[in-house]
């Protein structure tokens, strides 16, 4: 049987043995193991860095163009020439306005104390009739109608046709007005006895009439002398004066010019934000037409400006014959704007006038004559700077970068673009998205002072015949290491720049399917321990 | 645990008594073995969840590449590479005793008990070993090729095990134990193929580094914890002959059976060349790499189906002979052991002397173990009875190890607790 001293020892041995255990943990040492490993090949096609959009746009070849096409960047419309064709003015001279304008006068100014008018003048009232009397050409300033639409015309055919109302309470014994429609010209009306209510009429033959630097007709009143009635009241109303009114009508023109004003031209640029200035393109073409629905001719003419980002300036004249019922066209190459496309521009604006000859008759209701511009510029670039960019993110990847001692980025760079490639990683982060961290460079392997990787081998007419492939390496420092581990946007940076071409005019064409293919491995040393 | 150990040393040495004159080779069996032969018990009671036998045998030596350090087992996976040879082995087994109870019937001998057995190896290519620890950058431009042996297996189980022993004829004799098993849990890779290549391609038009791996491999895992789920059976049994007054012959197999182990397989067939993500700016870089990695998993854990796969025990042969000196109380014994593993058996040779001190009822029996881990093995049992009723016995290896720095190593040790009444 069992011992009591035997059970307690048993007992006791086990509790001591269930109890002695050690717990220990796992420690891994020296595990540090150099790993190799493809990452990734990331293709970059000029469709990514330039994509098809506004007024880039790519033709059937995917060759890359500035194209804009505007057919009606100014509109004449037939109203406007209408209006130009037919003005009509009316307008009326108040006594109530005439004692206004000369209220300052002393003389006015006791004839209204002695014969009581009432200013402002009620719906009626009665004055002595002898105040007429005093009312003369002096008190008549000149004035003159504005016709804003033209400046200089040569009239073919036309009549002015004038009438004069006299809404006196009194007959107008002498009246004598000249018109002056431009300087040294000068038509004369002369009325005599127009009683009360009645009105003047009066035609004048426009004909050979030529207007220079001016677009106003003036008119000077001469004389004026009213019946005389002596103390009798007569009846004025706020309406009582002259009503005056201007015909201009059947009215043709053998030049006429109109301008046609200024303002921005509503071109996206935004193709050329890319370039740097000194863009030499192999075929630029900037043509200005019309489209004449009229049975008039002429020419228009102006200046077109365009302006870079920093406001350097350059200027096009452009010069575009009209025809009758046609459309026509001119257009301008490479040596005339040349110097635009160089800048290269942001903003371009015109100002430009027409001179014009045609008839009234000859205007069609609901036309318009239409103004327009056609741009294609196609990137056959030979002087070029272009920087693009884009972006790549990245989220989701483990980021303990304890664990990475060391990291050397083996690349092989295939450049089939056919500019000399300048490749930069920017890395950004979350926290501060707008700031670049840092910068990996992919330089040159050869000489890694430089950092332009060569362009892709170019046949005669510009397009790659094959890729150029440039190996290297990026040995990240710690810093870079940290800062490429915690970011998580990265903007590709890419230079693409003329400037080692072997042949200075050489011209090379961009197309949209242009590829670079960067193959990125990646040697690094873990610390797993 | 030290302290628990030098308290069972201190009480082995104060009280013993016993005396035994047949094969042993752990200290379990010694206690099972003097029971067989004293003439006072007719029981037995191994204390329950205090008998344990272990062996591990590792090529490199544990020494090697693992370090002590105060709370903290630190690995050296350097030094592990750098002192394995071909291939790094690794062999496990212990028995742990959860009780066991025999019972004598004149000449018979009946018992009863349940052990968990465990049974881990591995075998590992030391340029994988390299690799895994070095990473691919050494072995640019190599076609690394690894096939069947490497590989890595796990298994324990329980048995309930019921036993018989008895005298066949005066020269003669058996013992043999039935166990009932049931699996508690398995773990195994078998590598077919596998193939990994890692090249350059700096200047061309290729990524610079490109990996090509395929593997034909299988990875099992058990399933089902139910109590009908893994079941098995193995035998034990033991035949002494009395060759000689003084020399006996023996052969013993234990654990001779196998297990119907409901698995999980995972079969492992994909050839994947990596050569960078294939990224264009529209895409979202992250997204692509979570691709990738879901295009791996899909090349190479595509078959996933459950099977029912009957599996040898890890059993053991012992074949040998024991030698009686003068008074018949201290003997020689040279023991034979094949311990089965998954390709081919492991094969010790163990000299052992059996020192019996009759004044104290102590038994010293250093045995000197040789196999293809170790040829310096130097082990130490000691068996101690205690006022003839408490039997002790403790078992330890690898004594020589402070003085050897052994490439390899094989480790022993174990104890056991027996009353008899």
């Amino acid at each position: 049987m069992f011992r009591p001293n035997i059970l307690f020892f048993t007992v006791s041995l086990i509790i001591l043995f269930f109890n002695s255990c050690k717990k220990y943990s796992l420690d891994i040492e020296d595990w540090s193991p150099n790993v190799v490993s493809p990452i990734i090949n990331s293709t970059i096609t000029i469709a990514d860095l330039i994509p098809e959009k506004g007024t880039t746009e790519y033709d059937e070849n995917n060759l890359i163009h500035l194209a804009f096409r505007n057919d009606s960047i100014y509109t004449l419309p037939s109203e406007l020439i209408q209006n130009i064709t037919g003005i009509n003015i009316d307008t009326i001279i108040t006594i109530e306005n005439l004692i206004f304008e000369s209220i300052d006068d002393p003389l006015v100014e006791s004839l209204i104390n002695v014969s009581g008018i009432q200013i402002p003048f009620p719906l009626t009232q009665q004055i002595p009739g002898f105040i007429f009397n005093l009312l003369n050409q002096d008190l008549i300033e000149p004035f003159s109608f504005q016709f804003e639409e033209f400046s200089d015309a040569i009239f073919s055919s036309g009549e002015l046709d004038i009438s004069i109302k006299n809404n006196l309470p009194l007959q107008i014994n002498n009246l004598l007005i000249k018109i002056i429609p431009t300087e040294g010209i000068e038509w004369e009306l002369n009325i005599s006895n127009l009683p009360q209510n009645d009105i003047y009429e009066y035609s004048i033959d426009l004909t050979g009439l030529e207007i220079e630097s001016t677009n106003s007709i003036q008119l000077v009143v001469e004389l004026l002398e009213i019946e005389n009635v002596g103390s009798d009241f007569v009846e004025i109303t706020p309406s009582t004066g002259f009503e005056i009114n201007i015909n201009v009508n059947n009215v043709g023109f053998d030049n006429i010019n109109l301008p046609l004003g200024g303002d921005t031209v509503d071109v996206d640029l935004a193709l050329f934000e890319d370039f740097d200035s000194g863009l030499i393109l192999e075929e630029p073409r900037f043509t200005i037409k019309v489209v004449n629905p009229f049975n008039l001719q002429g020419n228009i003419s102006g200046l077109l400006y365009a302006y870079s980002t920093n406001d350097n300036q350059e200027s096009l004249i452009v010069d575009l014959n009209v025809s009758p019922f046609s459309s026509s066209s001119n257009t301008y190459y490479e040596d005339d704007i040349g110097e635009i496309i160089a800048l290269p521009p942001q903003i371009l604006e015109y100002q430009a006038s027409a001179n014009m000859s045609f008839d009234s008759g000859q205007i069609i209701e609901g036309e318009s004559l239409l103004l327009g511009v056609d741009i294609d510029f196609p990137l056959s670039v030979n002087a070029a700077n272009l920087s693009l960019k884009d972006t790549i993110i990245f989220d989701d990847i483990d980021n303990n970068i304890e664990r990475i001692q060391s990291i050397n980025l083996h690349y092989n760079f295939i450049n089939g673009f056919p500019l000399g490639t300048e490749f930069n990683l920017i890395l950004h982060d979350s926290i501060f998205p707008g700031i670049n961290i840092d910068t990996l460079k992919f330089n040159n392997f050869s000489n890694s002072e430089i950092n332009i990787i060569p362009p892709a081998i170019v046949d005669q007419i510009g397009e790659v015949i094959s890729p150029v492939t440039l190996s290297g390496i990026l040995i990240l420092t710690d810093e870079e290491i940290s800062n490429l581990v915690y970011s998580n946007k990265m903007i590709i940076d890419i230079n693409l720049s003329s400037s080692n071409f072997q042949d200075q005019d050489q011209f090379v064409k961009i197309y949209s399917f242009y590829k670079c293919i960067l193959k990125l491995g990646m040697e690094t040393k873990l610390n797993i321990n | 645990m030290r302290f628990s150990l030098f308290i069972l040393i201190l009480l082995i040495f104060r009280y013993t008594s016993a005396q035994v004159s047949l094969n042993y080779s752990n200290s379990i069996e010694i206690i099972e073995r003097n029971f067989k032969s004293d003439t006072i018990s007719n029981n037995l009671l191994l204390l329950p969840l205090l008998n344990f036998n272990f062996e591990f045998n590792s090529n490199p030596a544990l020494s090697n590449f693992i370090n002590l350090k105060k709370n903290t087992i630190s690995i050296n996976l350097n030094d592990y590479y750098n002192s394995s040879q071909e291939f790094v082995n690794h062999i496990s087994r212990s028995d742990f005793l959860i009780f066991n109870f025999s019972k004598r019937k004149s000449d018979k001998i009946y018992s009863f008990g349940s052990e968990i057995v465990s049974f881990s190896e591995a075998s590992v290519d030391r340029r994988l070993i390299k690799l895994i620890t070095d990473g691919n950058y050494q072995y640019l431009n190599q076609n690394l090729r690894f096939g069947p042996e490497n590989f890595f297996k796990s298994q324990n189980y329980v048995s309930l095990f019921f036993g018989y022993s008895q005298n066949l004829m005066s020269d003669f004799y058996c013992s043999a134990k039935i166990n009932l098993i049931k699996g508690i849990y398995e773990i195994g890779i078998d590598i077919s193929e596998f193939n990994v290549l890692s090249e350059t391609n700096l200047d061309s038009n290729l990524n610079p580094y490109l990996i090509n791996f395929n593997t034909k491999s299988n990875y099992y895992n058990s399933r089902g914890l139910n109590l009908i789920s893994n079941l098995g059976i193995s035998v034990d049994f033991e035949i002494n002959y009395v060759f000689r007054p003084n020399l006996d012959f023996y052969l013993k197999v234990e654990d001779f059976g196998y297990i119907n182990w409901d698995e999980y397989n995972y079969r492992l067939d994909g050839d994947f060349e990596f050569s960078g993500v294939d990224f264009n700016l529209e895409e979202n870089l992250g997204i692509e790499f979570s691709n990738l990695v879901d295009s791996i998993f899909d090349e190479f854990s595509s078959t996933q189906f459950t099977t029912t796969k009957y599996r040898f025990n890890p059993y053991v042969i012992n074949l040998g002979a024991v030698y009686n000196l003068q008074n018949l109380s201290d003997n020689l014994n040279f023991d034979f052991e094949l311990q089965k593993l998954k390709t081919g058996f492991l094969v010790t040779y163990s000299l052992q002397y059996y020192k019996y001190f009759p004044a104290q009822k102590i038994v010293i029996s250093p045995t000197y173990r040789l196999n293809k881990f170790s040829y310096t093995n130097l082990t130490l049992l000691i068996y101690k009875r205690w006022h003839n009723n408490f039997l002790s016995s403790i078992y330890f290896g690898n004594l020589l190890s402070p003085v050897f720095n052994l490439q390899r190593n094989s480790a022993v040790w174990g104890c056991g607790f027996g009353i008899l009444f």
